[in-house]
């Protein structure tokens, strides 16, 4: 009885090594790294761009407005009307809903699929890195592919083109890795800088007000530290007498 | 002719409301004149801080409630509306899930204060017991807050809490229904979660507030050493260990919550999620009754109680009994002034005994809290059930061990000094601390 109480104590560390807060249990672990930057510029309007052109079909970013993306990011109206705002009807003030319904979205695929604008956030900026890197050829699925970061998903492989067909295959020491059996028309590297620039941009859609929390942060603490030196020597001048 | 108006015999305006008003009164009595020991430390400013960060919430939250809505279709778009389109929205929301969190890393920190120092001991059991009731009701406005995003977290975490109610028997699940509107979480619960978070607690918190403050002026404060510093009065009545709390508490407070603004405000600008414990990942999708969170927990200020919850298991098939425990570890702070039957009030003074206790006490709480945030396995349920017999144990055995812990004897007037210098002071003259 002594032996198992000390056994569970002796765990605790262990169990302290373990479990990472934020992470999914039922996904499968990160294998690549990734650094978001939502303060790249030309980044995000890439990533836009690529957002508009294959994402936009069937995933809202409903809490993101267009003339928003514009401002934050140095895209006038008039080019944002030519080259992101794809509905008629639309102004630039209104949210980046898809033309799919959920309804729609719920028939095509059994599942609508998400509103993307808080998924940053919801499930971090280097899963969606390893989400879009991660789809492999899976016949035994209805889209014909699978996921290593999200098994089963209902979501096609929508850029196939871009990045051409990988497979699953056992690595030297057991493990999984992906291998890709058909190039697209991108090289490994370009797909790899698409996917970027849309991980940096849902990052950016996630937290808008990044940009100014990040440049007004160090000006706030530097008013804070000088106010708080100046209220130590306050604190000082008149304790200085007092026997503490 | 009023009789006791304006005992300061003050003129002009403040005269004109001091005749009228005790204004100039409640000044002197409560700040002027309060006189407070000199040796406080870096554990007396807690409170203070706790009194800026309700101020905080206060403020931010009159600033959210004019663009939030209440409704179950439209609280999460609310939320994102202020995050997005509300100027400074973002900063008023950070500042506000920010000040939460660390409303409740400061009440942890001064209820600590007081098992380190005896604070809650006679005269004092009534500022403790005030200040217990303000952590209880701080817990139901914390939680009723954080359901108010309607996020699947703020959603599924109300699910479980609320389930609870449907473990007292016979009428739990009528009572259950009653307290949430509905037969599940729903935009009736949002609503009156929501009247209980902006108006109903907050009225009560600010009354216990006063009444806490009330209650320490009426026999002063305690200090490190435990020792009563009006035994030791100059000729004009004053403590001769104490100080008025104006200017001298007055400036030193003001420095530290100096100090501690930089701290919150690192947070707010540079990780305001808290490391996805103040702001949880799970809780920015809307809710979603079909797809529960793979770990459903409530927030990291609540995980000690969670984990003492979850490690009781149902007995009889009723889940009353984790809930029962649960209470009972939080109703045994308010016994504290009655356990505690050492001669002396601060451990400065205490034996061996009350110190190991309190050691293992501190480190059964990290434990406690380590659990409550992480997934049911047997091994973890095993350490949460020891966990909560150690934290069970901290108080049901106090009477003894206090009593037969061998005191030290306490100085005449109080130490100051850091803790080396009067370490090096006691060794040096080999008399009492």
């Amino acid at each position: 009885m002594r032996m198992v109480k000390l056994w569970t104590l002796l765990l605790l560390p262990a169990a302290a090594l373990v479990a990472v807060p934020g992470l999914s249990a039922a996904e499968g672990s990160l294998p690549l790294a990734f650094s978001a930057a939502p303060g790249n510029v030309p980044s995000v309007q890439r990533g836009a761009r690529n957002f508009m052109n294959y994402c936009a079909g069937c995933h809202s970013l409903e809490y993101l407005r267009y003339d928003r993306l514009g401002r934050d990011n140095g895209i006038p109206d008039s080019v944002l009307q030519q080259t992101l705002m794809f509905q008629t009807g639309l102004k630039p003030f209104d949210p980046m809903k898809s033309a799919m319904t959920a309804a729609d979205g719920k028939a095509f695929f059994g599942k609508a699929p998400p509103d993307l604008t808080l998924e940053a956030e919801y499930k971090s900026p280097q899963w969606i890195y390893n989400y879009l890197h991660g789809f492999y050829l899976d016949p035994s699925r209805p889209t014909g592919v699978n996921n290593t970061v999200f098994k089963d998903v209902a979501m096609p492989d929508v850029l196939w083109e871009l990045q051409g067909w990988q497979k699953q295959v056992k690595g030297a020491n057991g493990e999984a890795r992906l291998e890709l059996v058909q190039p697209g028309s991108m090289t490994p590297k370009e797909y790899d800088g698409f996917v970027r620039d849309l991980t940096n941009f849902l990052t950016y859609a996630s937290a808008p007000e990044y940009r100014t929390r990040m440049s007004m942060g160090p000006w706030v603490l530097l008013y804070l530290v000088i106010l708080t030196i100046l209220l130590y020597l306050v604190k000082r001048a008149f304790w200085k007498h007092v026997e503490h | 002719m009023a009789t006791g108006a304006n005992p300061y015999g003050t003129t002009g305006l403040l005269g004109w409301i001091d005749d009228r008003f005790p204004l100039s009164k409640m000044w002197h009595e409560h700040v002027k004149d309060y006189y407070a020991p000199k040796n406080f430390n870096i554990w007396y400013i807690f409170g203070s801080l706790m009194l800026v960060v309700f101020a905080n919430q206060i403020v931010t939250g009159i600033f959210l409630v004019m663009h939030y809505t209440p409704s179950a279709a439209d609280a999460f778009s609310s939320v994102q509306f202020i995050m997005r389109d509300v100027k400074w929205g973002w900063l008023i929301r950070y500042m506000h899930e920010i000040g939460a969190s660390f409303f409740f890393i400061l009440i942890y920190l001064h209820m600590y204060r007081g098992l380190m120092y005896g604070s809650y001991r006679r005269p004092r059991e009534l500022v403790w017991i005030f200040g217990c009731l303000i952590f209880l009701f701080l817990m139901g406005e914390a939680f009723a807050g954080y359901v108010l995003p309607w996020g699947n977290m703020s959603y599924w975490g109300s699910k479980v809490i609320l389930s609870l109610i449907s473990a007292v028997p016979v009428y739990g699940d009528q009572l259950q229904n009653w307290l949430m509107g509905d037969f599940t979480p729903s935009g009736a619960t949002l609503r009156r979660l929501f009247s209980f978070h902006v108006i109903a607690l907050p009225l009560v918190l600010m009354l216990l507030v006063v009444m806490h403050i009330l209650a320490l002026h009426e026999v002063h404060s305690n200090n490190p050493d435990g020792i009563d510093i009006e035994e030791h009065k100059d000729e004009k009545g004053h403590p001769l260990d104490g100080v008025p709390f104006h200017p001298y508490y007055t400036v030193k407070d003001l420095f530290w919550v100096g100090v501690f603004l930089v701290v919150v405000a690192a947070f707010i600008f540079y990780e305001p999620t808290g490391f996805g414990l103040a702001l949880e990942h799970d809780n920015f999708i809307p809710h979603d009754p079909i797809v529960t969170p793979p770990e459903i927990h409530p927030q990291w200020y609540f995980a000690p109680f969670y984990a003492i919850l979850r490690s009781i298991p149902a007995i009889f098939d009723s889940k009353i009994w984790g809930v029962l425990v649960m209470f009972g570890s939080i109703l045994l702070l308010f016994l504290l002034p009655w356990l505690d039957r050492s001669k002396v009030r601060s451990i400065r003074y205490k034996g061996w005994m009350y110190k190991v206790a309190l050691i293992i006490f501190t480190l059964d709480m990290f434990v406690l809290f380590y659990y409550g945030l992480q997934p049911v396995t047997p091994t973890a349920t095993l350490i949460t059930r020891y966990a909560t017999l150690v934290y069970y144990l901290f108080f049901l055995l106090m009477p003894f061990y206090s009593r037969w812990d061998r005191t030290r004897p306490l100085p005449e007037r109080v130490t100051t000094g850091s803790f080396l210098s009067r370490r090096r002071r006691a060794a040096g003259d080999g008399a009492a601390k």
